[in-house]
């Protein structure tokens, strides 16, 4: 009996090891230049990684999840400028030592950087073209059909003369996640992240607002 | 002459494994690497296949959302039509619903956000419990297709296909 109980324990043990999970917090603050002088905005997200030790065909390997909220800046006037949840900043951004500055990194380095607790002394890092977020804002703020795209390179071309994305930063944080802000300002928006923005879509209808989902915008903990 | 159609079964065993890489979680935009904004203005993964209005051989993903408690649940699917002179033989003019099966055997997978593992949602679906998250998802979105599709089609209009637990999601969805 004592002996079954051992290679029970062991092989119980070597099931937990296959799989596992980390997360980490952190601050994404995002300046706008605009006609009355730049508007300087952040949120708090959650990125977690989760790793299972089985081949891929059986549903092994890496996985990322972002949770959280928008950055939603006001811009003043009634603009306002989103920042949305569809990428992973973590994702491949740590490099062997773990340093969030290097973007060449891979999952495990990831991985290595939350264990060894090395991460939390780094400052903020400016995001680079390849993981900015996709910008929106909307013509009506009250109208989820007015959802328009914001090209980060050429924010006058969507938003008016005299608005450019000045910077966008990141930094790991212990900080509490943002949370209402969205809602807020979009008193419309559910909280379910597979449905659309708009409350009926056509399944010919592939415009950028009927592909839209609440998820970009809000994904909170399950 | 050699007919350059692929066959029916063929075409439906390639859209049973897209289901895997489109959408949330998706097997080949994996959320590591670049990201682009593709032609409609959507940020996707460089490697990433695309949703709604891309198209796979002559398929074209439909723009049907996923049922509520979807993600929570670890389901996903696509609708598809299939149009054009490449269509296989039997499917054109038809609708393809695409059951992803397994992509979420982590225990701790709702501790990082990523939803419930498919064991705790779906797997008793083969020992006939059709009261399992993914059974009620599978139905109501086979029932979310046959609504939206137009000129009212019938049942005998949408095939079925899936892969792995993406067929106990077909049997439930087509109601056995």
């Amino acid at each position: 009996m004592k002996y079954f109980l051992i290679i029970l324990a062991v092989l119980g043990l070597f099931f937990l090891s296959m799989f596992g999970w980390v997360s980490v917090k952190y601050r994404l603050t995002m300046t706008v230049d605009t006609p009355d002088g730049p508007r300087t905005g952040s949120v708090v997200r959650r990125e977690g990684y989760g790793f299972t030790g089985l081949p891929s065909e059986i549903g092994g390997g890496h996985k990322w999840n972002t949770q959280g909220e928008a950055l939603v800046l006001d811009l003043g006037g009634g603009k306002y400028v989103f920042a949305l949840l569809s990428t992973s900043l973590a994702a491949g951004s740590f490099d062997a030592a773990g340093r969030l500055a290097d973007w060449r990194g891979s999952p495990p380095n990831f991985y290595y950087a939350f264990l060894g607790l090395k991460w939390f002394t780094y400052g903020s890092v400016p995001v680079p073209a390849h993981k900015m977020p996709l910008l929106v804002s909307f013509a009506d703020i009250n109208d989820p059909a007015s959802v328009f795209r914001v090209d980060p390179k050429d924010m006058a071309a969507s938003l008016g003369e005299g608005y450019a994305l000045r910077d966008m930063q990141v930094e790991i944080t212990w900080a509490r996640m943002t949370e209402g802000r969205v809602e807020e300002v979009l008193g419309w928006l559910g909280q379910y992240p597979e449905l659309p923005l708009l409350p009926k879509v056509d399944p010919h209808d592939f415009s950028f607002a009927a592909k839209m989902r609440q998820g970009q915008f809000i994904r909170r903990p399950n | 002459m050699t007919d350059s159609k692929i066959s029916k079964d063929l075409f439906l065993s390639i859209l049973a494994m897209d289901a895997y890489n489109r959408g949330y979680d998706a097997g080949i935009a994996d959320g590591e690497g670049d990201t682009v904004v593709d032609s409609d203005g959507n940020l996707i993964d460089k490697d990433g296949l695309g949703l709604a209005g891309k198209q796979v051989g002559a398929a074209i993903v439909l723009n049907v959302p996923l049922p509520t408690d979807s993600e929570a649940n670890s389901f996903y699917a696509l609708s598809y039509e299939i149009t054009g002179d490449n269509a296989p033989e039997g499917l054109a003019g038809k609708t393809v619903v695409s059951f992803r099966g397994t992509d979420n055997l982590n225990p701790f997978s709702n501790w990082f956000g990523d939803g419930m593992w498919d064991p705790g949602t779906g797997f008793l679906l083969g020992a006939g419990d059709i009261e399992v998250p993914q059974a009620s998802l599978s139905h109501a979105f086979y029932s979310d297709v046959l609504a939206s599709t137009t000129g009212g089609a019938s049942a005998e209009d949408i095939i079925l296909t899936g892969h792995s637990l993406g067929g106990g999601d077909i049997a439930d969805g087509s109601g056995f």
